[in-house]
């Protein structure tokens, strides 16, 4: 009999929590020998993911480094002679392998450092979802954007994440009022205590809409660091000469609209739209008259795909949607 | 609870788990695989230490499972790491890493369980060949499993203060006196309780090697 597990099954049969018929098609599952590597390859992602304490890694590293270099020096043990001749690596003085495994660590450390250190999360397009954090913030990720945060919680004074694309924030303050920080490139960050607040960070600009709360943007030009603080009602964006702008007032609630898969429009330049669907849903618009592109439009749309938004605004336009391969097109009547 | 016999890919985990998470281990795991094998056999040691970087902690984690000592969980670790080093394993390793890796720990835990909370049997034990793992029976990796989950339960079931006391001073390796001082308690009273712990973990574990038993005789026909 052929049968295939899932991972989350698998999950939660090493979690104890498995039935006990879901156990037995387990077993007879990892008994078939095929399935070896998926089963530890699976293992490894299950402790990954719920890791049961946090090892001294360094400290076990210079351990085992220092075990290794006295069991193949010669006067120690023998059977140094077996190892061969790379062994005289380790028979040079201790001090210098020492320092040598010490750089290999920092080197090899910085190689596997974002695997390691980020667990991402990443929408496709079209796609919205809420993600939770273990501080209790919640974060919704508007489509085709990546947040990466730390795998091993939040640990030193600062909770920090990574953003690419487009995502609302509501950050949930804690006792000791440490600091949480959304960077989305060396030069842009912003950080706050708690509150809520959305970022918009593709390749058309950088934007942050403030809903409660309060929040410092911190960001460097021309290698000079640079801070802006903003309160409720602002929106903040990174301008082309790379200082940061307030606009004082705004109604920012429209800005992450995108969480109920509505889209609001306040005399919206088409282009800007056009821009929002490519980035969003990653469908490409042309426009049969350039003209168009500055026309704007103002209204409340409820969607969840690229073409039915691109039909409402067409109608609006009075166009006509055209399609040539992977590629629609807008033309006049 | 759905229905374990309709064998359906159950989904309802994290929605949020993104393609480039879900099955995408293929390429970026064999990349670094064959990324392991050329440094290995460029400068062994630095082979070591990339993959200590990458299994030290994952191999930990389960190997606590089985122990619940973190001290002793990174002593057997490392125990493996030094094995694999020093036997060069690596020269002919035939599955993954991942496997491999994870093979030895598991092997080393069940080792050292069977040692502490089994019967002595010395004879089972003087002829145990701590790195056969190459050669086990299919079925070693469920009764690794099952004895970790046994575990697991055992202590989860534990009365609660049996059940502080016992991971403050195995898994946390405190001494006695400390504890006592911790829970405000006498230092007799941390005794009972771990004497406790200790006997329903060996009374619930008698029956693992037994069964273990019988795979080392079937083995051997």
């Amino acid at each position: 009999m052929k049968t295939t597990i899932s991972k989350y099954t698998l999950f939660e049969y090493l979690a104890g929590r498995a039935t006990p018929l879901e156990r037995q098609l387990i077993e007879d599952w990892i008994e078939n020998k095929e399935n070896a590597e998926t089963f530890h390859q699976w293992l490894m992602e299950f402790e990954i993911k719920s890791p049961q304490f946090v090892p001294d890694q360094e400290a076990a590293i210079m351990h085992l480094m220092r075990r290794l270099d006295s069991d193949f020096n010669p006067t120690a043990k023998p059977d140094v002679a077996e190892a061969g001749p790379k062994a005289s690596f380790f028979t040079g003085n201790r001090f210098w392998l020492i320092a040598a495994s010490v750089a290999l660590l920092v080197s090899s450390g910085w190689w596997f450092r974002d695997a390691l250190q980020y667990k991402s999360y990443q929408t496709a397009y079209g796609q919205t979802t809420n993600i939770y954090l273990e501080d209790g913030s919640k974060v919704a990720l508007n489509s085709n954007s990546k947040l990466k945060i730390p795998r091993i919680g939040f640990s030193g004074n600062v909770r920090e994440v990574l953003l690419e694309g487009e995502a609302e924030f509501s950050v949930s303050h804690t006792i000791d009022d440490k600091r949480f920080v959304v960077k989305t490139s060396d030069a842009f960050q912003v950080e706050v205590l708690g509150t809520t607040f959305s970022v918009f960070a593709r390749p058309r600009g950088t934007k942050v809409a403030l809903t409660s709360g309060s929040v410092r943007i911190g960001y460097s030009k021309d290698n000079l660091r640079k801070e802006v603080m903003m309160e409720p009602g602002d929106l903040a964006f990174l301008d082309q000469a790379g200082d940061v702008q307030l606009e004082k007032k705004q109604d920012v609630k429209t800005f992450a609209t995108w969480k109920e898969q509505r889209y609001m429009f306040n005399a919206t330049s088409v282009r800007e739209i056009l821009a929002m669907i490519e980035e969003n849903f990653g469908q490409k618009v042309t426009l049969s008259d350039s003209n168009i592109a500055s026309r704007t439009i103002t209204g409340n749309f409820k969607t969840k795909n690229a073409n039915e938004l691109i039909r409402t605004i067409s109608e609006v336009l009075d166009m006509k949607v055209g399609q040539n391969g992977n590629t629609i097109y807008l033309t006049n009547d | 609870m759905h229905d374990p016999l309709l064998n359906q890919e159950t989904k309802r985990s994290n929605p949020f788990v993104s393609p480039v998470h879900e099955g995408k281990s293929g390429p970026s795991e064999i990349d670094s695989a064959s990324f392991l094998k050329t440094t290995f056999q460029e400068n062994p040691s630095k082979g070591l230490e990339l993959l200590f970087k990458r299994y030290y902690n994952p191999l930990c984690s389960h190997a606590v499972r089985f122990v619940y000592s973190k001290q002793i969980a990174e002593d057997l670790v490392s125990e493996v790491f030094f094995q694999f080093y020093r036997t060069r394993a690596y020269e002919n390793i035939t599955s993954s890493y991942t496997s491999y890796l994870f093979r030895s720990v598991r092997n080393e835990c069940y080792t050292y369980m069977k040692r502490e909370f089994g019967k002595m049997d010395t004879l089972e034990v003087s002829e145990e060949n701590t790195f056969s793992t190459y050669h086990q029976q299919p079925d070693a990796e469920i009764h690794y499993n099952n004895l970790f989950i046994k575990v697991n339960e055992v202590i989860a079931r534990l009365p609660t203060q049996c059940q502080k006391v016992f991971l403050l001073s195995r898994f946390e390796n405190k001494k006695y006196h400390e504890i006592a001082d911790e829970l405000h308690i006498s230092p007799k009273t941390v005794e009972v309780h771990i004497s406790k712990a200790l006997k329903h973990l060996r009374s619930a574990l008698h029956g693992e090697w037994m069964i273990s038993f019988g795979l080392t005789v079937l083995s051997l026909i």
